[in-house]
């Protein structure tokens, strides 16, 4: 197995681009975020569909005593009137700058142990400043069971 | 007694290490110690300082209590038994705001009289928030009077508040004194104070349109370690019983501490590599610096410089009353501007060397413990559970919640005002008591 073989090709997120674009690669290619590339072509961090979640519908307040809510919370719940107007906004201020990356000749180890130690389930191939595609743990597990 | 070299020296030092950690270029922590190390290089260097001095200086007693009771808090927090008691107070409210207001204040002032307010505050402000917006109502009242009141509460226990601590240390006052004699001043100033708030904040407090919706939280999955819990309150319980005999039975109010961590880590067996990061060590480091940047001060003789002049006031029953209200005002304006704690640990040396004149010192005891411990309210900075309540407020994505500093001072000025000048009248009333 070998990390060629498991990189998803996606678009990258630029600047000024919206959220509903983004969410659309994501969604199309079934991968949680993708790269974000500055004008100049460098990656500099990731557009991530669980980070605009949560900076958009899930208060802090929420996340620290979500084991404590009921269901009867609807006046804090998403309103479909928001969706919209947060599909509109420019993904620029939810870039993390945070992000795996390895290159293509990464072992699998290396790059399971690099997702596990940032604690996310997928990372950027990068080879020497291009960015090649996505990696993620889905794919390996795809992979393992195509192989076994 | 006149002003000599070293007492200069010592005093540029001192001077020149709070305004590196007022200025917050630094942490204070860091600042402070960066001027530990300098007083003692500068105290050695030109004799009146020593690093055996520097050591000698240091308050284990103070640092020892607080370890103890992080420690302790440290193994409650996770248990869930603040949440439970949020969530069951909140329902008990019947959605009221303003009934909800005073169960969450007097949660928080009662939790903040035996343990850390800072943590208390920290978490009991996001429960708030949750609890709130779920009743739609905006937090912001809430959050500033669980800081205030906490703040208030805080300052009527010997364990209450970090200058309180330093306080019984250093004047051997014990727990059942503090409360005997601070209680009366500050249980009224409670009262003001929420009054003032509940009249200040009357619109928002107003029920919500569409009131009705409960807070829907489940208490019950808020405990998390039951067994834990029960231990852990047993433990408390323990442990504020012998704060309140810790006098009688000669025991330090730190040994009780650690006799009641010693039992939590008996009974419950905490992993050690996960509990002992809940120790805020910087607040620990930052009060070792600063007893040893006054160290060198004291060590210069300045304060006992300061402390004769100011024993004509002082010794004199006429003036020592009009002696400890401009301690009370000063130490509470202060607190209102800068961090509380240098002013606290510079003053003690100084009311100690009042004592060896054969002053009454215990009158000044309780109004400094007065003055910085309501004095805190008055700005967004005069105390740290002010900052965690800000955040808080910000976080709640309500659009009504943001606190400038402007408006925590329209709020926080008045309830200085009204809880000092409270506090000041019965202070006057109950003077004779006292001396």
């Amino acid at each position: 197995m070998e990390l060629t073989n498991l990189i998803i090709p996606t678009a990258t997120a630029r600047p000024g681009m919206s959220v509903e674009e983004v969410f659309r690669e994501c969604v199309r290619v079934d991968v949680p975020g993708i790269p974000f590339q500055e004008k100049d072509g460098t990656i500099t961090g990731k557009a991530s569909i669980r980070y605009v979640l949560k900076e958009t519908f899930i208060p802090d307040f929420m996340v620290k005593h979500a084991h404590l809510l009921g269901d009867e919370i609807r006046h804090l719940d998403i309103k479909e009137n928001q969706l919209s107007e947060i599909l509109s906004l420019d993904i620029d201020s939810f870039v993390l700058e945070k992000m795996a990356v390895v290159n293509s000749s990464t072992p699998i180890a290396k790059a399971l142990a690099t997702m596990e130690g940032l604690d996310t389930t997928y990372l950027f191939v990068i080879d020497d400043g291009v960015y090649k595609g996505i990696v993620s743990t889905m794919a390996i597990a795809r992979t393992m069971l195509t192989q076994a | 007694m006149t002003l000599t070299e070293d007492m200069w020296i010592a005093a540029g030092t001192l001077l020149c290490a709070y305004v590196l950690i007022f200025s917050e270029v630094l942490h204070r922590t860091s600042a402070g110690i960066i001027g530990a190390v300098v007083m003692v290089g500068v105290g050695t260097y030109y004799g009146f300082y020593s690093q055996e001095a520097a050591m000698a200086a240091i308050d284990g007693n103070t640092l020892m209590l607080l370890l103890a009771m992080m420690l302790l808090v440290a193994m409650l927090r996770p248990t869930g038994g603040f949440e439970y008691i949020g969530i069951r107070l909140a329902k008990f409210a019947g959605g009221d705001p303003r009934w909800l207001l005073f169960y969450l204040c007097i949660a928080v002032s009662v939790f903040s009289m035996f343990l850390d307010n800072v943590t208390t505050v920290l978490i009991f402000a996001p429960l708030t928030v949750l609890i709130t917006r779920m009743l739609r109502l905006n937090p912001v009242p809430f959050l500033m009077a669980e800081a205030m009141l906490s703040n208030i509460g805080g300052a009527s226990t010997l364990v209450g508040d970090p200058p309180n601590i330093m306080i019984g240390s250093a004047s051997g006052l014990d727990f059942t004194s503090f409360i005997s004699n601070l209680m009366p001043m500050i249980l009224p100033a409670w009262i003001a104070t929420f009054l003032l708030i509940l009249f200040m904040f009357r619109h928002e407090l107003q029920s919500a349109h569409g009131a009705g919706h409960g807070v829907d939280l489940d208490e019950t999955k808020a405990i998390t370690d039951k067994a834990g819990l029960i231990r852990i309150s047993l433990v408390l319980a323990i442990v504020i019983l012998l704060f309140f005999v810790h006098h009688h039975l000669q025991l330090f109010p730190a040994y009780v501490a650690w006799i009641g961590l010693a039992l939590a880590l008996l009974l419950i067996q905490p992993d050690p590599e996960l509990l002992f990061p809940d120790v805020i060590w910087s607040v620990l480091l930052f009060f070792t610096a600063l007893f040893i940047i006054v160290g060198g001060v004291e060590a210069s003789g300045l304060l006992e410089f300061i402390g004769h002049l100011l024993a004509d006031g002082a010794g004199d029953p006429g003036t020592l009353l009009w002696t400890a209200l401009v301690l009370m005002w000063v130490a509470a304006l202060l607190s209102a501007l800068v961090d509380n704690i240098p002013f606290t640990v510079a003053m003690i040396p100084i009311i100690a060397a009042l004592e060896g004149q054969g002053i009454n010192t215990e009158v000044l005891w309780w109004a400094l413990a007065l003055g910085v411990g309501l004095g805190g309210n008055a700005t967004h900075i005069g105390a740290t559970a002010n900052i965690i309540c800000i955040v808080e407020a910000k976080n709640s994505q309500h659009p009504d919640a943001n606190i400038t500093p402007m408006q925590w001072m329209r709020i926080g000025f008045p309830v200085l005002f009204v809880s000092l000048t409270m506090a000041s009248g019965l202070f006057i009333l109950l003077f004779e008591s006292f001396s």
